[in-house]
């Protein structure tokens, strides 16, 4: 149990590293499953790619943003 | 060996996701067992190593059995997704330069000044510490590549048919690097690692984007569906080069600013 405890633990602490990028990865999954259950399954993937890159994109300026001290 | 060409992508991403991966826990095994005794080391290794393969087992035949293929291929296609997200942020970011580039020998380094000040054990005694510290990385670093191979063997359509793939890249990993650093006993710094980051990074972020796609019920483009990966993989490329360039653009911008506002710097 106690082994089970720790790896659970060490993957909150994994995901929970970089916020912004967890949590946009997560939403843009949530917002997957809505555009198919809209019935757009056939534009959901594209738009799914533009959901992460945007998230990366958002990631990576508030990591700028901090490495540079702005 | 009649693999298609999407358990030859998982092939490729298992080895290189499982290459980087060792070259780090290697790093630190090497440290220990030139600075402490090559015994604990090993012995550390090999027990994190059957952890290892335990977490694979119990994690991954207990997601076949129990959870349903479309939901399993969702969650499989979200797990890959986090790894990879992280993976390609910070080799995007080591190669616009906002962050540093890892450097086996520094480590190396460093984790030889730290052991070296422990002190030791008397003789005939089992290094205790030793053993925790190799048993230690090998588990933090094998947890990605656990968990990675939990994700492709367990992510095809029928069920179990991609952990074969998934245990050759792995094995073939494993082999390489461990062969590679005994012969040289040393550091693998060579290992274009910050490079091979990169594209294990994009590989789980395309892998991931088309398998969460599956379990939700996406109309992939491509027939057959699989060569989306293939645009995905091209598509996220394209994205990481263009952020690239916009960080490394940000980054002089930045340095030009500071240099202005530098009392005699150009006005």
């Amino acid at each position: 149990m106690k082994y089970i405890i720790g790896a659970l633990r060490w993957l909150y602490d994994f995901l929970a590293e970089d916020n912004l990028l967890m949590l946009g990865t997560i939403v843009s999954l949530v917002l997957l499953f809505v555009i198919v259950a809209l019935g757009e399954a056939s534009y959901a993937g594209p738009l799914f790619f533009l959901f992460i890159v945007v998230v990366l994109f958002l990631s990576l300026r508030a990591e700028a943003q901090r490495s540079m001290g702005k | 060996m009649g693999l298609t060409a999407v358990q030859w992508g998982v092939v490729i991403a298992a080895f290189f996701a499982s290459a980087v991966e060792y070259v780090e826990a290697f790093t630190i095994v090497l440290a220990v067992g030139v600075t402490r005794s090559w015994r604990s080391s090993l012995l550390g290794a090999l027990a994190a190593t059957i952890t290892l393969v335990a977490i694979v087992g119990i994690f991954g035949v207990s997601l076949v059995q129990l959870v349903p293929i479309d939901t399993l291929r969702f969650i499989i296609g979200a797990l890959l997704m986090l790894f990879g997200m992280k993976w390609l942020r910070k080799a995007i970011l080591r190669y616009s330069r906002v962050k540093a580039f890892r450097n086996e020998s520094a480590i190396y380094q460093t984790e030889v000044t730290t052991l070296e000040d422990e002190p030791r054990p008397a003789p005939g005694v089992f290094d205790k510490l030793g053993f925790l510290v190799s048993y230690k990385s090998v588990l933090l670093e094998g947890m990605e590549v656990a968990f990675i191979i939990i994700s492709f063997g367990t992510g095809a359509k029928n069920g179990a048919s991609n952990w074969l793939p998934a245990f050759i890249g792995a094995g073939l990993a494993a082999a390489l690097v461990l062969g590679a650093g005994l012969l040289l006993r040393a550091p693998l710094a060579r290992v274009p690692e910050n490079a091979l980051k990169f594209g294990v990074g994009l590989m789980l972020v395309a892998f991931g984007s088309f398998w969460a796609g599956e379990g939700a019920g996406v109309v992939w483009l491509g027939n057959p569906p699989d060569l989306s990966i293939i645009g995905l993989l091209l598509g996220y490329s394209l994205a990481s080069y263009l952020l690239i360039l916009w960080l490394r653009s940000q980054a002089t911008r930045q340095l030009e600013v500071k240099t202005v506002q530098t009392p005699g710097g150009v006005q």
